[in-house]
């Protein structure tokens, strides 16, 4: 059985379809006239990146109780996980959008190709936030702090970007202020306090909000113990130095102290490595003084209050180093023998005079 | 059904197929990209480089410590804008505003860079100026705390943000950048494209400067051609021919780029230059700006190797004027 007729509803309906596909096709033909490049958007996929690189700082707030173990700040409590919990509420500062926070991942989002130079001294987080100054229209301060994995890797991103005639400040030790903002470095993070501009209100508020996150911050010195050994005397301002990894070419030189210093005229950069026990040391500096010797010359061993001390010249800069408890140190790339000399043996016949006076109870 | 309706049915069926056929051959594009196809195909750029009447020099470089003065002596030295902006011209202005920065750490194009090229423009009579760029931070945010926003405003600029729907898939033969997606809009209705790009340390690259400053018009997650960042600032080279560029080195961020953050990275250097081909622009501002050696720096000799600009500016016709 087979219908020999078609009813007027059917018929009314298939003809609607087919003027809808009518439709359909003459839109596409006369759309296609002109490609609109704008109409498509492009890979779908790759775009969702896009929203993600304008967007990604909502993407990456968290909770801001971990920046410093047991930290407590501002008025916040420790069981808080709001915004006030780390950044210090000060008056006439007027937060500008959401704290902002990024990872080791997203850290090229807000500072892009600056971010591998905070990645070399193992990043951990971000978290920033402007804000703006109530008493000056238009001003306003940006906040970063830095999370390191160890304070001596935020020492060393802190003194990597260091402005060597910044002014000491007085509420931390390692701490500068600039023409326009504030650098310290305090436990494991490295703060920078930027201002909108050099206005002495603006600068104010920037110093104010920078010495209350200080208090704010938990202080860690743990493993800083190289940068004791440095002198302080004749030291150039500004010249301290942490480098974490691979010190003047030597793969076994790492986590070093290095400052410069002035003397007679004259500058000399001196390094200090401590190592966990003296067999450490004895390693390193045996690799030290078997690459120099190896491809150096004017090899000298010399033996300064019972320390040895090896000097040796490489394309006119001179290396004097000794190895003294678990300690490697010594001067490096000096233009001349008897200065690096001269400046060792004073090293160690200070280091020697203080040991008498422990000895003798003084 | 008889013998001769089967065979009217069979006959319209075959028409209908056979026209659907004939319809999507008439409308297919090789180069038509459509989202969810595998194959990558997409826009390329026009040039925007005009033929309207050959500039006096190869570069114009201006000495002088006001910005708005220096930068129009720049231009003036090339024969003035007239050569390069005609009256209606819709212009599209291209900053560097990655970093919600204040301008005086120099880390983003200065606002009065903005105002001295924005300001020619609008006296050559361009009918409409455009102000683009896709920074790494908030567009807001750099906007306005590099102060580009308010030069839009004084100016009556249209600052153009890069929406999701702004993008539009590029497709070109470049050593690194073939199928990316692009912040496309400024340029569909532009008919000029000015770069500006100030001068500055870039730790990846030694230097970030006029084909550095292209950058900014990509989206995705452009991050990961920074393991291959010197073949793709070359390829910027390629992508872009751009109608005039200017690069600003009145204040040059010598140290900790490209975001800087203290007044001592900063040096006052008091130069502009201005010129077509990037590659020499770059190469004299990192040897007279940067005060590096051009020797150094991969992608100029890159680029150059590609035939895509002249590194050798000492060969080219350099017009000098002191502010």
């Amino acid at each position: 059985m087979h219908r020999t007729s078609i009813g007027s509803l059917e018929k009314g309906i298939g003809a609607v379809i087919v003027l809808f596909l009518i439709a359909v096709g003459g839109t596409i033909a006369i759309k296609g006239q002109r490609y609109d490049p704008s109409r498509y958007t492009g890979d779908a996929e790759a775009l969702e990146f896009t929203r993600e690189a304008v967007t990604g700082i909502a993407a990456t707030l968290g909770a801001e109780g971990d920046l410093g173990e047991g930290s407590t700040v501002g008025n916040a409590s420790t069981s808080s996980t709001s915004a006030g919990q780390i950044l210090p509420f000060i008056s006439g500062l007027e937060a500008m959008g959401p704290t902002e926070r990024y990872n080791a991942d997203t850290l090229y989002e807000k500072i892009n190709g600056r971010a591998p130079a905070y990645l070399e001294y193992n990043f951990q987080e971000l978290t920033c936030r402007s804000f703006s100054v109530s008493s000056a229209a238009g001003e306003y301060i940006d906040v970063y702090l830095f999370k390191m994995d160890t304070p001596l890797n935020a020492f060393g991103i802190f003194s990597a970007e260091r402005d060597s005639s910044g002014a000491q400040l007085e509420f931390v030790a390692d701490g500068y202020a600039s023409e326009m903002g504030y650098f310290l470095r305090q436990g494991k993070v490295y703060v920078q306090t930027l201002a909108s501009s050099t206005s002495p209100v603006v600068m104010k508020m920037a110093k104010s909000f920078t010495a209350a996150l200080v208090k704010a911050l938990p202080a860690d010195d743990s493993g800083m113990e190289g940068k004791a050994s440095l002198p302080t005397e004749n030291q150039v301002p500004g010249s301290l130095l942490f480098i974490n990894d691979n010190a003047y070419g030597q793969a076994s030189l790492s986590a070093v102290f290095e400052a410069r210093y002035l003397v007679n005229g004259k500058e000399l950069t001196y390094f200090a490595k401590s190592c966990e026990d003296s067999a450490g040391a004895i390693t390193i500096w045996n690799e030290i003084k078997g690459f120099y010797s190896r491809y150096g010359s004017g090899m000298e061993m010399q033996d300064i209050e019972g320390i040895q001390v090896f000097s040796a010249d490489m394309f006119g800069q001179w290396v004097t180093i000794y190895v003294k408890d678990n300690l490697v140190a010594g001067i490096i790339n000096a233009p001349e023998q008897e200065a690096a000399q001269a400046f060792v043996a004073g090293q160690l016949e200070s280091a020697s005079r203080e040991e008498d006076l422990e000895e003798y109870g003084f | 059904m008889d013998r001769r309706q089967f065979i009217r049915h069979m006959a319209l069926t075959g028409a209908t197929s056979g026209g659907a056929i004939l319809a999507g051959l008439y409308m297919w594009q090789r180069q038509h990209f459509v989202p969810g196809f595998q194959e990558q195909s997409g826009i390329s750029l026009p040039s925007f480089i005009t033929d309207k009447m050959k500039p006096q020099a190869d570069l114009g470089v201006a000495h002088g410590y006001d910005r708005i003065q220096t930068t129009r002596a720049a231009i003036d030295a090339l024969g003035g804008i007239s050569r390069f902006v005609s009256k209606g011209d819709v212009v599209m202005l291209k900053p560097n505003v990655a970093f919600d920065r204040p301008p005086a750490l120099a880390a983003t194009t200065h606002p009065e860079s903005l105002r001295a090229v924005a300001q020619l423009v609008l006296e050559a009579g361009a009918k409409k100026v455009i102000v683009a760029d896709n920074p790494i931070n908030s567009p807001a945010g750099c906007f306005l705390k590099s102060g580009i926003s308010t030069v839009a405003d004084d100016l009556g600029l249209q600052l153009m943000y890069p929406e999701q729907s702004a993008f539009t898939q590029l497709q070109m033969d470049g050593e690194i950048l073939r199928h990316w997606p692009l912040f496309y809009r400024p340029f569909e209705k532009a008919d000029k494209v000015i770069g500006l790009a100030p001068c500055k340390d870039h730790n990846l690259c030694s230097a970030s400067m006029s084909m550095k400053n292209w950058y900014g018009l990509l989206g995705g997650r452009r991050n990961q051609f920074h393991q291959h960042i010197h073949s793709i600032i070359s390829d910027f080279a390629l992508m872009m021919q751009p109608t005039l560029i200017v690069l600003d080195g009145v204040n040059v961020l010598q140290s900790n780029g490209p975001t800087g953050g203290r007044l001592s990275d900063v040096k006052e250097v008091g130069m502009v230059v201005a010129g077509t081909d990037m590659v020499a622009i770059d190469s004299y501002g990192y040897t007279n700006m940067l005060g590096r050696d051009i020797a150094n720096l991969e992608y100029i000799h890159k680029a150059h190797a590609r035939g895509l600009g002249n590194m050798h500016w000492q060969d080219m016709i350099v017009k000098e004027v002191r502010i």
